[in-house]
């Protein structure tokens, strides 16, 4: 975006590449030769294949050492490092007289450093510019260093971690006493940002000032992102104007087409969150980081807030209200600010939403602790908790039970096993499964945990009614959801994993029969809890959902604790706080 | 039951020390019996069976008594209408030689409708009758249903993904390709025995051979055992969407989307191959004196024998992509894109041909008396005599391109490309 601006040009323009990939034509509008930077053996394009030989002949690229070189020669010299070894060397003249001096990058387990190597004589002096620590799960360094244009030179950084690959650029001064003008890391995927990242550095005389400038374009997922930094004469000052440009751009798409084409809008509204969340600060998981500093500092960025608002109505019209409202809590979340105009979308969004059901509910009974609720039939609700009993619905009768006559909802169609729980734990969301006659049990992996980040605590705790949970068991497997959410999880008769899990689209057909307390059998409807209500999914329907919030939701006080829907698919009963209650609609 | 009780119990054991002599005698007898009878023992995965057996709905066995096991019926005896005899494996066309030919007699006359099930999307595959009568079938919109002989829902299963191919019915295990790149087999109550996963999508249906193997094709042949081990995998240059046929000279005869047909021998080897021209869509089937019988993209029925010689070819007016069904009297029978259903001599020549009003996807099956029954993408069903008369035809109001398959009782089920599994009696 925005690559050329002016003829006045004089700098070198030199692409720097991050991802691997060698990307944009910028030739055309230069009057110097773009340099690929950081892409040796990764394929250019064609045409610019010819011009990019010549480029790099022009503007050399330093050696990269194998592991463990701890010399390296510098003009007529040797440097003896006196710790770690040496990555990437360059032989430039950084203070005018010969013989020429280096830039050496070096690394041990837990450092990089980069220092100005200049020989004195047989000896040869050395002078630090900058390090950074490099965490212990990040292996494998490599590094290369290319002049970027005359006056700067760009160091690259790689490390191979747990969590990926995690990458430092340096942008380093050519003068006598060489200078970091900007060191910028990107991480590899964490929990909430898992689009690829790719970034591209150039150098170019952007606000046509006579000196070099320096472009980062940042490519997250499809959406890409200018970050310049103009060469002012206090040093390089980033143009604030990113990256909320580029988000307000595709906001205002999203927003314009959320009534023509839903698909669209909702695709460049979720570029734009996830671009948010992969640069800026505020969003607590940036992948960006700056000089240290850990993402860029995008404040209250109006544009994401419509973007959200825009992905927000998305959701609540296809009937994806778990979702909506997980959009919505990230208004206040990241403190994005609508505008009253975006506030009314939404809200319009749900009026039109809530208008399709209205849900009353009624008190069937009291529990202090959490309990398990299944319909045994249509009109017998079975509250499992500390004195199990079954409630007739329509007369109100309640019958004490015991313990015989209480089964585990979530079981398979011969009865043999049942799921136990969910639990979190550090492989992800896993079913505790286990023989029904027997306290022997077995794990069943429903959702590996994201962003392959180390698990250094050991988790295991029971998963809350909001999160990942078992609908189901039917005789291809488990059934299980997250919000809007739907998978299969293929087990053996032995309840023994058969397959990876099958994630369903809204609509295809889910197995059956499923034995569960939160779907009907034929899988035509299930529940699924939220803390602002509950959303009944009609499968048959392509998944759409009814969003049941009676008015008096929260005079009832604390959270859901269970769920369950009837065989109809009629009542959904749930325990909120210390009450049991039915809902109809 | 109850003096085994009684024999067992902790106090009838105090009483008598005389009877725990007599109990220990016995089991030390028995353990040295055992030695030949090899009692099974609980085990939850393969690794806590000794050496050479394998876990298996929950007792360690032997690799082959268990695919003994699975190759037969579960008991055969007592299923199925009298006179009927029990197949070990019901699939695509019938039999592993395609021939179309079914034991069962199907309407004579123009049959009502039994009922419908309705998938979510076009019904392709031929629904297959297990031997209690269950009906097996996949739709485009990635479920594979059970249904009972009255239409109702037994079981689904979501494969996520299309299923084009016909199951094969082996045993006690139902078995099935799709486009999830994976091959499936489920037992008969729908839980998933294994599942390999291949190199490309799956589109034709599995085959049971001899050897008691499933070939599959996908991008080659695959030859795997009912415990889901891979025997062998022959690459091939094309995607191949014929099923296996099975030659008695134990060849697996596959056709590739260059025109190429293959014969490939039990261990995967090559014998021969031959160009045909034209893309093989449909599988070959064969006669019962060996003969290779199979349609091509340009239009021809083509004769080959076992060792890969044409013999003939009967040129019809546009792409054959059906299976050729053979009759008992060596008739082949096969309908083309050109709109007729064609009855060949075992020489090549014309016999009759019946033109639809549509063309003709579906392969032919052939019933007890010699009937056919064919579907047509003019939205009919048809039922021709052995002469080539129109006994009857039947509005689907939709295309059918799905093979019918007969059932016990004469019921006719097959697709349409409304997504129904139609049963007409």
């Amino acid at each position: 975006m925005n690559v050329c601006r002016s003829q006045r040009w004089a700098a070198a323009l030199v692409m720097f590449l991050a991802g691997g990939l060698l990307a944009g034509a910028l030739g055309g509008c230069s009057r110097r030769k773009q340099v690929p930077f950081g892409l040796q053996d990764a394929g250019a394009p064609a045409e610019l294949e010819a011009e990019t030989e010549e480029a790099v002949a022009e503007l050399p690229v330093g050696a990269a050492f194998a592991p463990n070189q701890v010399e390296v020669q510098v003009a007529e010299s040797t440097l003896v490092l006196q710790a770690g070894y040496a990555l990437a060397a360059f032989q430039l003249d950084l203070d005018g007289s010969e013989p020429n001096d280096a830039l050496v990058v070096s690394a041990d387990p837990q450092e990089v450093r980069l220092q100005a190597a200049y020989p004195r004589g047989l000896d040869v002096t050395t002078r630090s510019i900058d390090s950074f620590l490099v965490p212990s799960h990040c292996t494998e360094p490599a590094a290369e260093i290319r002049q970027l244009s005359e006056s700067l030179v760009g160091v690259r950084v790689d490390h191979v971690c747990e969590t990926g690959k995690r990458r430092n650029f340096w942008l380093v001064t050519i003068e006598a006493q060489p200078r970091v003008r900007e060191r910028i890391t990107v991480l590899p995927p964490n929990d909430r940002s898992t689009a690829p990242i790719e970034l591209e550095l150039r150098v170019e005389d952007r606000d046509a000032d006579g000196y070099d400038d320096v472009v980062a374009n940042v490519r997250i997922g499809q959406t890409e992102v200018p970050l310049a930094w103009l060469n002012r004469p206090g040093g390089f000052a980033r143009d604030a104007s990113q990256p909320e440009a580029t988000f307000r751009e595709l906001a205002d798409t999203a927003w314009g087409s959320l009534d023509s084409d839903p698909a669209g809008a909702k695709k460049h509204a979720l570029a734009v969150i996830d671009a948010f969340v992969a640069l800026c600060r505020e969003s607590g998981a940036a992948r960006i980081g700056l000089s240290g500093t850990h993402g860029l500092q995008c404040q209250q960025s109006p544009a994401t807030a419509r973007a959200v608002a825009v992905a927000i109505t998305a959701a609540i019209r296809r009937g994806s209200f778990v979702r909506a409202l997980e959009l919505q809590r990230w208004w206040e979340a990241t403190a994005t600010r609508p505008t009253p105009e975006e506030r009314e979308l939404v809200q319009a969004a749900w009026r039109k939403a809530k208008a399709t059901a209205t849900a009353t509910w009624r008190a069937v009974g009291k529990e202090g602790s959490p309990v398990s609720l299944y319909f045994r039939d249509p009109d017998t609700l079975v509250i499992d908790g500390r004195s199990p009993r079954a409630i007739q619905l329509s007369s109100g009768s309640e019958t004490r039970l015991s313990e015989a006559e209480v089964m585990p909802p979530v079981r398979d169609p011969e009865g043999r096993y049942a799921v136990r729980s969910v639990r979190v734990t550090c492989v992800g969301f896993e079913a505790e499964v286990g023989p029904i006659r027997s306290k022997q049990t077995h794990r069943v992996l429903i959702e590996r945990r994201s962003g392959n980040a180390p698990c250094k605590t050991p988790i295991d705790r029971p998963a809350s009614v909001f999160e990942w949970a078992v609908l189901g068991w039917a005789p291809q497997g488990l059934v299980a959801a997250s919000g809007d959410l739907l998978r299969v999880v293929p087990l053996n008769a032995f309840a023994k994993p058969a397959g990876g899990p099958i994630d369903l689209s809204a609509g295809s057909p889910l197995p059956a029969p499923i034995r569960g307390a939160r779907i009907t059998a034929d899988g035509s409807r299930y529940v699924i809890p939220h803390s602002e209500g509950v959303v009944v999914r009609d499968w048959r329907k392509g998944g759409a959902g009814l969003w049941l919030r009676p008015a008096d939701w929260n005079a009832v006080p604390g959270e859901l604790r269970s769920v369950a829907i009837s065989p109809d698919g009629r009542r959904v009963a749930v325990q909120k706080g210390n009450e049991i209650r039915v809902l109809t609609w | 039951m109850t003096t085994d009780r009684r024999w067992y119990s902790p106090g009838a054991l105090r009483c008598s020390p005389q009877l725990l002599l007599a109990s220990t005698l016995l089991l030390v007898v028995a353990a040295c019996g055992g030695a030949h009878s090899r009692p099974s023992t609980p085990c939850m995965s393969d690794a806590e069976c000794r050496a050479d057996r394998i876990c298996h709905d929950g007792k360690c066995r032997f690799v082959e008594e268990v695919l003994a096991e699975l190759a037969v019926p579960p008991s055969v005896t007592d299923v199925g209408p009298p006179g009927a005899t029990p197949r070990s494996a019901n699939g695509f066309m019938g039999d592993a030689a395609h021939t179309g030919r079914s034991e069962f007699r199907g309407p004579s006359e123009s049959p009502s409708p039994a009922w419908t099930y309705q998938t979510g999307a076009r019904v392709f595959a031929s629904p297959v009758v297990g031997n209690d009568g269950t009906v097996y079938v996949g739709s485009l919109d990635g479920q594979f249903v059970a249904l009972n002989p009255d239409g109702s829902l037994k079981w689904r299963y979501s494969a996520g993904q299309k299923i084009y191919p016909s199951a094969l019915v082996a045993g006690a295990s139902v078995i099935f390709g799709t486009h999830q790149q994976e091959l499936v087999s489920l037992s008969l109550e729908g839980q998933p025995r294994w599942k390999l996963p291949l190199q490309d999508v799956v589109d034709a249906s599995a085959t049971l051979g001899p050897d008691g193997k499933v070939y599959v094709v996908a991008n080659g042949a695959y030859a795997v055992d009912l415990l889901g081990r891979l025997h062998w995998h022959k690459p091939t240059a094309d995607h191949v969407r014929s099923a296996p046929a099975i030659h008695p000279a134990r060849l697996v005869i596959i056709g590739t989307s260059d025109g190429s047909l293959m014969a490939l021998r039990p261990d995967g080897s090559l014998a021969w191959e031959v160009a045909l021209g034209g893309a093989i869509e449909g599988a070959a089937s064969i006669d019962d004196e060996g003969g290779i019988y199979t349609g091509t993209g340009r239009g021809e029925i083509v004769q080959v024998d076992q060792t890969g010689s044409v013999g003939w070819r009967f040129k019809t007016g546009d792409e054959v992509r059906a299976t050729p069904a053979i009759a008992r009297d060596g008739t082949v029978i096969v309908g083309s894109y050109d709109g007729n259903v064609y009855a060949i001599s075992p020489s090549g020549a014309l016999r009759w041909k019946v033109a639809t009003g549509g063309r003709v996807r579906a392969s032919a099956r052939i019933d007890a008396d010699g009937r056919i029954y064919v579907g047509s993408q003019d939205n009919f069903l048809y039922c021709i005599d052995a002469n080539g008369s129109v006994l009857w035809r039947y509005n689907v109001g939709q295309d059918v391109d799905s093979t019918v398959e007969i059932g016990s009782d004469g019921t006719l089920y097959f697709g349409s490309d409304d997504g129904g599994v139609h049963a007409l009696r």
